[in-house]
């Protein structure tokens, strides 16, 4: 199985299955440009800068899990209108990780161009946000809060409205 | 284009040396000081190319030249191969080359674009912006959080009530959370503030002034909320709940002129205040007139609409199906009181127009507002043949009391349409049954059936007697003894199967207390 060496931003090297990595469409469309077929020793690693090794490994698994899957729907317009679909089982064990390992799973999802994946964790955001109050979701994303009081209020008024009984 | 497109589009950058990698191609016009934009040529998805560092940039050529080039071309990213690792490259030159060179050592790297910056002339545009949206991108470091377009995904997934809260977290949110882009459906609900007309431009309340200019809305609920301030132009669903003391013709006719791109609109009051009769029959003549774009209507509990609804405008309707394109109109109203039913049914025999070029699949879906046997009747006694569609495909009909004379005509009339793929009937008696079964025509292919008096009929003939066995017609209407699945079993098999169509036969709302009984 033709493998290929990507370096992380935290110099870490990660060998993937170069099937399995060419869910991602920024390294299919690399590996394609570059003509890259087989590992090669002499080969450096490709320098991914925005990816921690952590992250890419769980990218990975998720590609390597789902790499049968169809291709993920174009974008409708009805689509949209669906109701949100639940994730599956798999996903959302597979997802059970915190807030900022989360992030950075999309942040690589997104750099990487993995389609499915960055829908399926932004969907696993998306749940830990809703039901929340703001309070409770800077708590969750260890985010500090620098509105004014009176900044606050005003925020709070405007979207009062918002709230559904 | 403006910076502001920009917002959210993420560019990370990355590169990676690649030592044995020459050039992809050596390009003999080299072309000095044509900028690297100039030179880029488009492949089908992605952009290979090379600067020379010692005789300025080289132009970029595709690896496959044979892709035809132009403006239509997806752009996935560019992939920029420099010839030698030491750049010397005069940063004056291009904001991309500026940020190239920023990367020493780096020999090779690739540049993912975003959607939306997909021709060549947007890039070029662009490429004046790249320098500090790859910088941020390249300062954006993992850990630090999610960045805004990122957040800006997540937060597509929210429905507004935790877009609301999320507005409050912090002023990065706030920021992120106030793009139109991402309200796309909005419920404004009496309860839940005094959101009312004039509250919707009052200064204090800048969120949903902001939604109603946004070009992104597709999906509005208002409950009890005076209407006539909705312009929306890519509004596609309205429903006004409880709305009904502002749907006045003026109202209606600016909705609708403010929103070009409905198609669906709901309205469900009690009452259309004011509209009184007079009132209300041109405001829905207007609604009527729109059905060319409008798919759905959908109008529940207006008691005082319904005399309207059976008389002229649903008239006015079924011609409408002669001009339209191709639709799925529904008109969904409310349980009809005998007192508002005042159908004159000289209304409906004027007939339905033969059509030029008549809709090729239209629908058409009356529920419930054929509770009465006087609409029924009235529509039975208009020929049906001619007020229908003609190429009306799909018929759906809740009534209680079809009767037997004046449903059997009815059935006849729908059995022999040649398009006609369904019919739903509530309540059918058995010699209606035996006259349809024999008149359904071959094309019908579905024949739902929610009653138990025919669940009931049927298991009798399908049963081996040689003459169906009427059911007393003060039968109707009750649930019959029968066994559901054994009922629709028969049916199909014995019953249907000689009429050689693929009837799929649905029996619904079968009492349970009844299974014992001795009919089946």
């Amino acid at each position: 199985m033709p493998g290929i060496k990507l370096l992380t931003v935290d110099n870490e090297i990660v060998e993937v299955d170069a099937d399995t990595a060419k869910q991602s469409l920024l390294l299919r469309s690399m590996l394609h440009d570059l003509g890259v077929t087989e590992i090669d020793d002499d080969e450096e690693a490709i320098s991914l800068p925005h990816v921690t090794a952590a992250a890419l490994r769980k990218a990975m698994a998720w590609c390597a899990h789902h790499k049968d899957d169809p291709p993920p729907p174009e974008d409708d317009e009805n689509a949209r209108d669906l109701q949100p679909q639940q994730l599956s089982s798999w996903d959302a064990e597979f997802l059970r990780m915190d807030q900022s390992a989360l992030f950075e799973l999309i942040q690589a999802a997104n750099y990487l161009d993995i389609r499915g994946l960055l829908d399926t964790a932004c969907k696993a955001v998306a749940d830990a946000i809703r039901g929340r109050s703001p309070e409770e979701i800077r708590k969750a994303f260890n985010i500090r809060c620098d509105f004014t009081p009176q900044e606050e209020e005003q925020v709070r008024r405007e979207t009062e409205w918002c709230e559904e009984k | 284009m403006a910076q502001d497109d920009f917002v959210g589009s993420y560019w990370p950058c990355h590169f990676f040396q690649q030592k044995h990698m020459e050039p992809a191609l050596d390009s003999p016009a080299a072309v000095n000081g044509c900028r690297p934009t100039d030179c880029i040529v488009p492949v089908h998805s992605t952009y290979v190319g090379c600067f020379g560092a010692q005789s300025g940039p080289r132009p970029l050529r595709s690896r496959s030249t044979d892709e035809p080039s132009g403006p239509t071309m997806t752009w996935k990213g560019i992939i920029v191969t420099f010839n030698t690792p030491q750049l010397e490259l005069k940063c004056s030159q291009h904001p991309i080359l500026t940020y190239f060179c920023s990367f020493k050592g780096c020999t090779k790297m690739a540049l993912p674009l975003q959607p939306g910056s997909h021709s060549p002339s947007q890039l070029k545009k662009n490429s004046g912006l790249m320098q500090g949206q790859m910088a941020a991108a390249a300062d954006c470091c993992p850990s630090s959080g999610c960045p805004p377009s990122l957040l800006e995904r997540v937060l597509t997934e929210l429905d507004q009530t935790s877009l609301g809260r999320c507005a409050q977290v912090s002023r990065l949110w706030h920021q992120v959370v106030m793009q139109p882009l991402l309200w796309t459906k909005i419920h404004i609900d009496e309860s839940n503030w005094e959101v009312r007309s004039k509250n919707l431009v009052d200064e204090i309340v800048k969120l949903p002034q902001l939604l109603f200019a946004s070009a992104n809305l597709t999906c509005l609920s208002l409950d009890h909320v005076e209407v006539c301030l909705v312009k929306c132009p890519n509004l596609r669903e309205l429903r006004l709940i409880r709305c009904g003391m502002s749907l006045t013709t003026k109202s209606l006719n600016s909705l609708l002129a403010g929103c070009p791109s409905l198609s669906l609109l709901q309205i469900e009051c009690k009452r259309l205040q004011y509209a009184v009769d007079l009132d209300c029959a041109p405001l829905l003549t207007k609604l009527v007139q729109r059905l060319s774009s409008l798919k759905v209507i959908l109008i529940s509990l207006a008691r005082n609409l319904m005399s309207i609804i059976c008389g002229p405008f649903f008239l006015a309707m079924l011609q409408s199906f002669r001009s339209s394109q191709p639709l799925y109109p529904k008109l969904l109203s409310s349980p009809l009181d005998k007192d508002d039913c005042l159908l004159e049914s000289s209304e409906l025999l004027g007939g339905f127009p033969a059509a030029a070029e008549p809709p090729a699949r239209a629908g058409f879906w009356l529920a419930e507002a054929c509770h009465t046997s006087e609409v029924i009747g009235t529509f039975c006694r208009a020929d049906w043949a001619k007020l229908l569609p003609p190429r009306l495909w799909r018929l759906e009909l809740e009534g209680h009391k079809i009767i037997q004379g004046t449903g059997l005509e009815l059935m006849k009339s729908l059995a022999c349409r040649s398009m006609m793929c369904a019919h739903v009937v509530d309540v059918l008696v058995s010699e209606l049954l035996e006259e349809l079964l024999i008149e359904l025509n071959a094309t019908c292919t579905e024949f739902e059936c929610t009653s138990v008096a025919i669940a009931a009929f049927v298991t009798r003939r399908s049963g081996g007697s040689a003459a169906p066995v009427p059911i007393a017609s003060g039968a109707c209407g009750r649930a019959l003894p029968c066994r559901p699945d054994r009922c629709s079993r028969q049916l199909t098999a014995a019953s249907l199967s000689q009429h050689r169509q693929r009837l799929s036969v649905r029996l619904t709302q079968l009492a349970s207390e009844t299974r014992n009984s001795p009919i089946c």
